[in-house]
């Protein structure tokens, strides 16, 4: 059952990465997408269900799992608000991505780390922040893909494709800097909630170890691009580059630190 | 039943001619008043517009008949514009309506107006009850056009070069409500894309020119307020859109004036308009901050011809949408003639089984009530059996516009009265 599931979701995100790229030339399509985005996502919850009932916890523990619940959270999002706030197009940028890390997550292996801690309320809500936080931080990345894009057209005077699917320039700048601004705000949640329960399992607070230096570092980038959004007055082009170079920071973080160095987030391939 | 148009169109005919044939509103008064004189007309509509006047016709009239009618009501020979008439019949007339009220048939293409003024031509027909039996088609029509804009892309994306001032604008700020403008120039371009911001809602309008009794009057029209060109580095500081449009032979905004217009708010979003020609602003303002985009009269007009090669791709989508419905019209159509049919001969059919019933009865009078319900309810099987495999064949022919023609030939067959005539069919049955 666990297979078909998984089966479904890839059948189902895959499937609404085409065709959401596809509605941008062919409105059409954008039901069928969203039809296959609906299959993807309803198989996952399946599966995080009956991974739940397996593991007899949250099914976040383990980066496998973790990676799993970020791309249910980024895709949930999309599908309850993503029509009324008028945003199809992200489909477009938004499935490919989460397509492909939802892939990267399949490499990894589901069995926790030894040593692994149970999961506790904290510890839940540890990881549901850094999700929320992070699938900001990936939206903020995408609206920012978007601008560029179709900065690029008008700054050309070239229109095609972008010039007339994608939201107005201000209507995207604006909602990267949202993002960025909730990202940031659960991600400083995310390093407050895993303090306390580094703590609570006995350890320090903080202990400078290599996932607490890079969860620091894109903390203190986007900390800096919220100000210079909304202190320094940082608009348009620079944002937009700044929030996919910040986004590698996050991916790095997600899957580089957490595979090469031991402690607490230690995944194994 | 017989649905034919006939007309002139934008197409093949001047406006020269265009102009002697269409129909006036005390023209079409007159016209749908003196409708009988078309004889075996069932409906009616005029569509007459500065690019078309177009004749929906329901029932079997000669087309001579309809040009006679015609070329009496606007009194010009028909020899004057018969040579650029289209006419087209059934499924074409249907298909023809739904390109006209789609927009994909207009000068403009995709335009909207088109539609609202086929709505209007029905309403006058119907206020003077001459639709008829072109009542469907014309709901068939509202629909392919309302399908046609909601569906496909034919009426988006601006054809002119005022609106898309407007809609580029758009593409960098989303709303225009709550942006403000700066028009420079009051000239004809400068009064046209004035016009064209007040109507999509921009929340604030300025205008500057030279002579300031021109601004003063554009401005009371659109209801901006008046900049003197003096103040231009301050207007151009106030405003999200700048449009120039003068016929300065020198620019009117030069680098240094809008650097230091800019100055501390290179980030924000500012869309500058240069429509003049020799140009008005300098390029390099352009490169004043990465926020800053700078179209000039070729650029909107690349805008502009982009749009129109979106709407010519959308073409081929409507039409697809339009023999879908054109497939629907004809299949409704055919439907509706074969129900007649089928009521006539059942109707037929059962007057002739009562007469017969009724006879044989009186010779029998010594049967009991059980018995004569049983000989009753015989005669009723063997007809209802009969009548049964023609009734499902006759159901199946509305579909297929080929066997129409068997709907007439069974009508002929068993002597059947008009649609809605039952009386007739009964008498003719008792006299069979």
């Amino acid at each position: 059952m666990g297979a078909l599931f998984v089966a479904l979701t890839l059948v189902g995100y895959l499937g609404a990465a085409i065709l959401f790229v596809a509605q941008l030339y062919d409105l059409k399509q954008a039901k069928w997408a969203l039809l296959l985005g609906w299959v993807g996502f309803v198989s996952q919850s399946l599966w995080l269900i009956q991974r739940g009932i397996a593991l007899a916890q949250f099914p976040a523990a383990t980066l496998y799992d973790w990676v799993a619940f970020f791309v249910w959270v980024a895709v949930g999002l999309f599908l309850a608000f993503g029509r009324r706030l008028g945003m199809r197009p992200v489909g477009a940028f938004l499935f490919p991505v989460v397509f492909v890390v939802w892939l990267m997550s399949q490499g990894v292996s589901g069995n926790a780390a030894p040593g692994r801690h149970p999961m506790g309320v904290l510890l839940v809500l540890h990881v549901v922040v850094a999700a929320l936080g992070d699938v900001s931080f990936l939206l903020a990345s995408v609206f920012g893909i978007m601008y560029i894009e179709k900065e690029r057209e008008l700054k050309n005077k070239r229109v095609r494709l972008f010039y007339y699917q994608l939201p107005a320039l201000g209507d995207m700048d604006a909602w990267s800097g949202r993002f960025v601004a909730a990202g940031w705000g659960l991600f400083t949640a995310t390093l407050v909630t895993g303090a306390l329960w580094g703590h609570a399992t006995g350890s320090a607070y903080w202990m400078w170890n290599a996932k607490q230096i890079w969860s620091f570092m894109t903390w203190a980038i986007y900390g800096a691009l919220f100000v210079a959004r909304y202190v320094g007055k940082w608009h348009g082009h620079r944002l937009a580059t700044w929030s996919m170079i910040a986004f590698l920071v996050v991916l790095v973080n997600v899957f580089g630190v957490n595979l090469l160095f031991p402690g607490p987030h230690h995944a194994i391939l | 039943m017989k649905i034919q148009v006939v007309g002139i169109n934008h197409r093949d005919t001047p406006v020269a001619v265009r102009e002697r044939v269409a129909f006036g509103p005390e023209l079409l008064d007159k016209a749908y008043a003196s409708r009988d004189t078309m004889r075996h007309q069932d409906g009616i509509v005029i569509l007459s517009t500065c690019n078309r006047t177009e004749l929906y016709v329901a029932g079997d009239v000669p087309l001579g008949d309809i040009l006679a009618w015609w070329e009496r009501l606007v009194s010009v020979p028909r020899g004057e514009f018969s040579d650029a008439l289209f006419w087209y019949e059934d499924a074409q007339a249907a298909d023809h309506l739904m390109r006209v009220a789609s927009g994909i048939d207009s000068m403009v293409l995709g335009e909207t107006q088109i539609l609202g003024q086929v709505k209007d031509a029905y309403q006058l027909a119907q206020q003077h009850e001459a639709v008829g039996r072109l009542h469907r088609l014309f709901q068939y029509g509202f629909r392919a056009g309302k399908r046609a804009h909601s569906e496909t892309d034919i009426g988006r994306n601006a054809l002119s070069l005022g609106y898309a001032v407007v809609e580029l604008s758009r593409k960098v700020f989303g709303s225009v409500d709550d942006r403000s403008a700066l028009v420079i120039g009051a000239g004809e371009t400068g009064r046209l894309v004035s016009r064209h911001l007040a109507a999509q809602g921009i929340g604030q309008l300025a205008i500057a020119n030279r002579t300031l009794s021109r601004a003063q009057e554009l401005a009371s029209e659109v209801g901006g307020r008046v900049v003197k060109l003096h103040d231009l580095a301050e207007a151009v500081r106030e405003s999200d859109i700048i449009v120039s449009c003068t016929s300065s032979p020198e620019p009117i905004i030069s680098y240094a004036l809008a650097h230091e217009a800019l100055k501390g708010q290179a980030h924000k979003f500012r869309f500058f308009f240069d429509m003049a020609v020799p140009r008005d602003i300098d390029p390099r303002v352009a490169e004043i901050g990465q926020s800053i985009f700078l179209y000039d009269i070729d650029d909107v007009n690349h805008v502009v011809n982009a749009n129109l090669h979106k709407r010519q791709q959308e073409v081929q989508r409507v039409e697809r949408l339009i023999d879908d419905e054109v497939a629907q019209f004809q299949k409704e159509m055919g439907a509706s003639q074969v129900g007649p049919v089928i009521r006539s001969l059942r109707q037929k059919a059962e007057a002739i089984r009562q007469e017969e019933l009724e006879k044989a009865m009186n010779r029998l009078p010594n049967l009991s009530e059980e018995e004569r319900a049983v000989v009753a309810e015989t005669t009723r099987l063997i007809m209802n059996k009969f009548l049964n495999d023609a009734m499902v064949s006759m159901r199946s022919w509305g579909a297929d516009e080929q066997k129409h023609s068997y709907v007439d030939a069974i009508r002929e067959l068993f002597h059947l009265a008009e649609e809605g005539d039952a009386s007739r069919t009964q008498v003719d049955g008792g006299t069979a």
